[in-house]
């Protein structure tokens, strides 16, 4: 048995030992120092043995210059390469980093949620999300750096560089859990997953980047795009150019929002998220299947179905039912539906929550006819909309401090982060009906035709990738 | 119709006093009788007693009636064998917070609603409201309070707070920094500390000592048991005696080594038959708001040598599964008896396994002098042995739990 990390629950469980009350002048190690700066590094930054040069800047190119587009075959391998080297003080950083994440995405899922209209679905990725804040860390200077790291969980003493993160090691370590996503059986699993990260820093004409930052991004996606554009003049065609320069790059089809931002913003940092994954051992049924949206509203859409053993429990109490679906080794598909499909709204608000993973329960797995829509879900969510909600306005607001970011201070207008994700029929053949052998277990017939939640989790950091809800397969959020 | 009133009210009181005077062996009957009552508060509030004044003349109130000699029960929840809390209530109307009873510290503090919203373990636990307490008073001062496993900072206020039916006009802490790890784990919302005085940040008066300036209590001790997981009952603190539905035998008594913490002296730690350490004598502390048993970390290395065990995870020692049954005991020598944890009493239950490793309910952990090293008996060792803590004569006593 190939030895298991230490994942997020292993992780959990041990950081409750550490609500150990015990009061005094004792020395405090906070759990996660692996985050920190260490000794050495402090001692090089308070006296650098070099005098300072000015940290060299650049002016992104126009949008319209000529770009390669993004082969993400290429980002995954450098992903599963990066994941073969993890040691295990590695393993352990992925599973603070994920932990961390995790809540931070709990939280804005809830304001993601508050916000949203009537019976519109949702989809948010916490470690896109982190990222992004992280990356905001690793462009900032007092005190929205400070306030940044409190968000992110770690508080600061005042004058102590080692109780500071180093954004550097984040975002390392969360590299580590985004690969250890994809990395499921090697790469030459007939099944690979896919997920691709593209960051677009559009900034307007005269803006000056500094190069250190947009470097230290490389760890979140190698795929980064300055690009300079007016964002003053027209917002709505400004906004038409990023969508058209995505969608080039990217390939991805996706819902990217066109609404205006206000004309005095010199800096958008968007992320865009592609997960491709593969049910393997399903299969699409032929034709279009019915899904409610509600009790007199249905529409048509094509539907995958397959039998597995799979896990399987009900919440007697809460009235709901959680099915567990492997995407690999140690990725999870998690489907949740209430068993009155009304019911959704009160079931979101109770299941996604900090404590979500502690919800999961590991009964052993059973037959199961799981059928459900094939899941091809866009949606976009600005983090700037989901921080004034949680009452951080002004984190990233005009007066953000931002001096690590560019050569003057940025204002920054949109942070985007938009998300295709995509569930699909495994590839190999498989009979169109399963014999089904005499005497076997009764197969318990499963199907998702009215709105219900998914998570996508991965064991080993413990991440949940994804937190969704599908009220219509057929909308594109 | 004053005079109707009160007779009836001292009708309930004698007949509480009498109950704590009856024969040893229907202490049972008289302890689930007392369970079984509602909170004084209750009953005033049932008879149109203004508790905004009640509660401001709590102290001359008692002295005036016989409402002495109490033992006060609460009920704690166990979550995960990690933590145990209990519900106490401040402000007026009461405010209810979920709190652990720690004896490693001496202070209350609550999450306050001007905790920023930068902290997100504040969206998730239940946070003081002093706008919506007619009993509250301004004090301001600043406080922080260092744990093992991180700080917390707030200022200080005053209001009533209720334990366990008992009203106390306290000073304690309105935490407006609560840092997202631990406390985003933490299924309580604050710490009451049942600590000695010395040990109070800003100098402030715990709450066992208002309760035990009162002189309501049987005794001026309280007594902890800590269930296991499997148990219903999660666990229960009481104020004022101890409760013989959860020990056997005679209690034990070991004094405090140092005057004004819940310290005492070890005189050796084994592993099976070997006495491995503190042979010249140890320091340990008896703490209810720490998990495990934690000792210095070359102390807990040589202990893992002697049980075999290599590996470590997120700053715990595992071991695989299958290994357990076979792991010797591990003793400790406290006031001329021997403590003895099995197997099965060290290694923590894991509900969370996706492995065959188990995780032991033992931690290195290095507190420098003057304070350390320290040995901290914790939630690992009072499952075992139900503890009493007893102010009157500074000792700890230790029961088999049951």
């Amino acid at each position: 048995m190939t030895p298991t990390g230490a994942g997020l629950k292993a992780t959990i469980f041990c950081i409750l030992t550490w609500v150990s009350l015990t009061a005094g002048d004792r020395v405090y190690i906070h759990p996660f120092h692996l985050l920190y700066y260490s000794k050495s590094t402090c001692a090089q930054l308070e006296n650098p043995s070099v005098e300072t040069l000015p940290e060299p800047t650049f002016e992104p190119v126009p949008i319209q210059a000529k770009t390669s587009p993004v082969d993400e075959k290429t980002l995954r391998d450098k992903l599963v390469l990066a994941t073969e080297k993890l040691e295990a003080e590695d393993r352990q950083r992925a599973a603070q980093v994920a932990m961390i994440a995790n809540f931070m995405g709990f939280r804005m899922y809830k304001m993601l949620s508050e916000a949203r209209g009537v019976a519109s679905g949702a989809v948010l990725s916490p470690p896109a999300l982190f990222g992004t804040l992280v990356s905001f860390y690793l462009g900032s200077l007092d005190p929205t750096a400070s306030q940044l790291q409190v968000l992110l969980g770690v508080p600061v003493k005042e004058g102590d560089c080692t109780s500071r993160l180093d954004g550097h090691k984040v975002l390392t370590a969360l590299q580590a859990v985004q690969g250890l996503l994809v990395t499921q059986g090697g790469s030459s699993s007939q099944t690979p997953l896919l997920q691709s990260t593209v960051v677009g820093l559009f900034t307007a004409p005269g803006l000056r980047l500094k190069q250190p930052f947009v470097e230290s991004l490389g760890p979140f996606t190698p795929a980064i795009f300055p690009r300079s554009l007016d964002l003053s003049t027209d917002p709505v065609l400004a906004a038409q150019k990023i969508n058209r320069f995505v969608q080039a790059v990217t390939g991805w089809k996706m819902n990217l929002p066109l609404e205006g931002v206000s004309t005095d913003s010199t800096l958008f940092f968007n992320t865009y998220v592609h997960f491709q994954g593969k049910m393997r051992g399903f299969s699409q049924l032929t034709g279009l299947h019915e899904f409610w949206v509600d009790n007199s509203t249905s529409v048509s859409v094509p539907m995958l179905s397959g039998t597995g053993n799979f896990q399987h429990w009900s919440d007697a109490q809460n009235n709901f039912s959680v099915t567990r679906v492997p995407l690999g080794e140690s990725v999870t598909l998690l489907l949740i539906q209430p068993q009155c499909a009304s019911d959704l709204d009160r079931v979101e608000v109770l299941v996604f929550q900090h404590d979500f993973l502690t919800w999961i329960k590991n009964p052993p797995p059973r037959a199961i006819r799981l059928t459900l829509p094939q899941l091809e879900i866009r949606g976009s969510y600005n983090l700037q909309d989901l921080l004034a909600q949680a009452k951080l306005s002004t984190l990233l607001g005009a007066e953000a401090n931002l001096g690590k970011m560019g050569d003057t201070n940025p204002r920054v207008g949109e942070v985007l982060n938009s998300i295709l994700l995509e569930l699909q029929a495994g590839e190999e053949e498989q009979p169109t009906e399963s014999a089904q052998q005499p005497g076997s277990p009764e197969v318990l017939d499963v199907t998702l035709s009215s709105p219900f939640l998914f998570a996508i989790y991965e064991r080993d950091s413990g991440a949940l990738h994804f937190l969704g809800r599908v009220d219509n397969p057929q909308n594109v959020v | 119709m004053g005079g109707r009133r009160m007779p009836l009210w001292a009708l309930l009181l004698l007949w509480t006093s009498c109950s704590f005077s009856l024969p040893t062996d229907t202490a049972s009957f008289g302890r689930i009788l007392l369970k079984k009552m509602p909170s004084v508060r209750e009953i005033l509030e049932e008879r149109g007693v203004d508790m905004t004044r009640i509660s401001a003349e709590w102290g001359e109130f008692i002295k005036k009636s016989s409402f002495t000699n109490v033992t006060s029960p609460v009920v704690l929840t166990n979550y995960l064998d990690t933590q145990y809390y209990g519900e106490i209530g401040i402000g007026t109307p009461s405010q209810t917070f979920k709190v652990i009873f720690d004896t490693g510290s001496a202070n209350l503090w609550v999450p306050s609603t001007k905790c920023g919203p930068l902290y997100t373990a504040c969206e998730i636990h239940n946070l003081y409201d002093s706008s919506e307490s007619s009993s509250y008073m301004e004090n301001g001062t600043e406080f922080t309070i260092h744990y093992g496993s991180g700080k917390v900072k707030g200022f200080l206020s005053q209001d009533v707070v209720t334990v366990g039916g008992i009203i106390v006009t306290q000073t304690f802490g309105e935490v407006t920094e609560l840092p997202l790890i631990p406390f985003m784990l933490a299924k309580f919302d604050g710490v009451l500390g049942m600590g000695f005085p010395a040990q109070a940040v800003d100098g402030v008066i715990p709450v066992f000592d208002h309760i035990l300036s009162q002189r309501v209590l049987k005794e001026e001790v309280f007594s902890v048991y800590y269930s296991r997981e499997s148990h219903l009952l999660g666990g229960e603190v009481v104020l004022g005696g101890s409760d013989p539905q959860h020990y056997q035998g005679n209690f034990h008594y070991v004094s405090i080594s140092k005057a004004g913490s819940w310290q005492i002296t070890m005189k050796g730690v084994s592993v099976g038959p070997a006495t491995l350490l503190c042979e010249e004598g140890c320091m340990a502390v008896v703490d209810t708001g720490t998990s495990y048993i934690s000792g210095p970390t070359s102390s807990l290395q040589l202990i893992m040598q002697a049980l075999g065990v290599k590996e470590k995870r997120a700053n715990n020692y595992v071991v695989n599964c299958s290994q357990v049954p076979t792991l010797p005991d591990i003793s400790f020598y406290l006031g001329g008896r021997t403590y003895t944890l099995s197997n099965m009493d060290y290694v923590q239950k894991n509900p969370f396994r996706n492995d065959d490793l188990c995780i032991l309910a033992l931690q290195g952990l290095d507190i420098p002098p003057p304070t350390g090293p320290v040995w901290v008996l914790g939630a690992t060792f009072i499952r075992k042995f139900y503890t009493e803590f007893d102010r009157h004569n500074n000792r700890i006593g230790f029961a088999l739990a049951r």
